[in-house]
């Protein structure tokens, strides 16, 4: 990196680079492959000649980079857990605590929706994006997106339900 | 489109205690920084090297180009192949390809490639990643083969990889969103495995087109028939849905007209 790119690149390392780590935290669960998920980002936008320089532009590409190594991650992992040599990761039981402590049954719920579904939840009520945002990063039409969350949402309220019913059911 | 106030303002709630809960390290930005700046973190195209290397690969891609036309115009008077309807109505400009030179990928490409294509292939080859282990008797799997043979084409590549008894070719797509498997082969010996500088074999029923570009509107240019040899020279190149390989001597090939069971 010389001089000059590293004008360009300070300013978004340091209005970007966390929330992208919270993003890719929340989405892959793991701090730890969440810092490799950024550096990894950034240094793949530094490297591509179609990496766009201005702000609002730079936000998409670089969350587009960080949805793909958080896909490529999952998938990885479902290829490993094909391959019965290697032990099932252990969630960290200081962030499970923590789950724990939250709103458990939404955490469940969460896990109910699909990738693509937990993506666009995430984007849009985790990181604040508006719907366009969250469509040009996922790079989806702007309906579509909206029909997304909607979904995701409905099965959310759908998954709670069920389970504020089989309470009241064991009481 | 706001359907469920109530579940937006709990999931929100949710989310906010859950941001609550990640603590980015102190340092982030400066590790981020630190690892813009090592070695091999540099911009496609900077460094003189670099562009020397593109400049001589665009001359030597640019005379075999040349090559190509005079080749063409040599047969153009009489349609190859048995369909009536093909015509060698143009022939391949280098002026009005958009192609860029074929070139070795970067070690943040090749891992990519990797990445995306090997579930594909394993999917498609119906055998285990290798993971640490290699292909033996008794233990087919499927394993890349290192970046040596690796090539970045025109938002498309290909990767070398392995399972027991034979060579494998993945070959991909690349876009915005990154590379993308489109299909993998594997053989004992070269024939139906398109890659730069290797001959391969037309296999088809009946004819295959050739194009003056890379592309379904392009023209057409002959049309070789099945079992015809041919010399791969650049590609692949991703258009149109499909990967596209140019032949010495004659134009643009579909990739599946080039590999076993074409169409």
């Amino acid at each position: 990196m010389d001089g000059r790119e590293q004008a360009w690149m300070e300013p978004m390392v340091a209005a970007f680079s966390r929330p992208a780590f919270q993003l890719a935290a929340a989405l892959v669960k793991d701090q730890g492959v969440a810092e490799e998920i950024v550096q990894e980002a950034f240094l793949r936008a530094l490297v591509s000649r179609r990496t766009p320089r201005e702000m609002p532009e730079f936000r998409r590409w670089l969350y587009r980079i960080v949805l793909n190594l958080v896909r490529e991650h999952h998938r990885r992992r479902a290829r490993w857990r094909r391959v019965p040599l290697r032990p099932e990761p252990k969630l960290d039981p200081e962030r499970e605590a923590e789950r724990r402590l939250g709103d458990a049954e939404m955490a469940e719920a969460l896990r109910y929706l699909s990738p693509r579904e937990r993506e666009a939840i995430y984007l849009r009520f985790f990181q604040d994006a508006a719907y366009e945002d969250v469509a040009a990063i996922m790079r989806i039409t702007d309906s579509t997106c909206r029909v997304l969350v909607h979904r995701a949402l409905d099965k959310l309220r759908r998954q709670l339900i069920t389970k504020t019913d089989q309470k009241r059911e064991s009481r | 489109m706001n359907a469920s106030p109530d579940i937006e303002t709990r999931l929100r709630a949710h989310l906010a205690a859950e941001r609550e809960t990640i603590k980015p390290p102190a340092d982030l930005e400066a590790r981020v920084l630190r690892r813009l700046k090592e070695p091999g973190a540099t911009p496609a195209g900077s460094g003189l090297v670099r562009q020397l290397l593109l400049a001589a690969a665009l001359v030597l891609f640019a005379a075999g180009l040349a090559f190509g036309v005079a080749r063409l115009r040599a047969i153009a008077p009489a349609p190859i192949g048995p369909s009536p309807s093909v015509h060698a109505t143009t022939t391949p400009s280098a002026t009005a390809s958009p192609i860029s030179s074929p070139r070795p990928p970067t070690a943040t490409e090749y891992a990519a490639m990797v990445a995306a294509g090997t579930p594909g292939a394993e999917r498609q080859l119906g055998i285990a990643d290798c993971g640490s282990s290699s292909p033996g008797p008794g233990h087919d799997c499927f394993m890349a083969f290192g970046a040596t043979d690796a090539i970045v084409g025109t938002e498309a590549g290909y990767f070398h990889g392995s399972r027991f008894g034979s060579g494998c070719w993945v070959y991909l797509d690349h876009d915005a969103g990154g590379w993308h498997y489109v299909d993998v082969r594997c053989a004992q010996a070269p024939g139906s495995l398109p890659r730069i500088g290797t001959d391969d074999t037309v296999n088809v029923s009946g004819c295959a087109n050739v194009r003056a570009q890379p592309g379904l509107q392009a023209p057409i240019v002959a049309c070789l028939p099945n079992g015809s040899t041919v010399h791969v020279v650049s590609g692949p190149t991703f258009r149109d849905g499909k990967l596209w390989w140019l032949l010495q001597g004659q134009g643009w090939m579909v990739h599946d007209s080039l590999v076993d069971g074409g169409a």
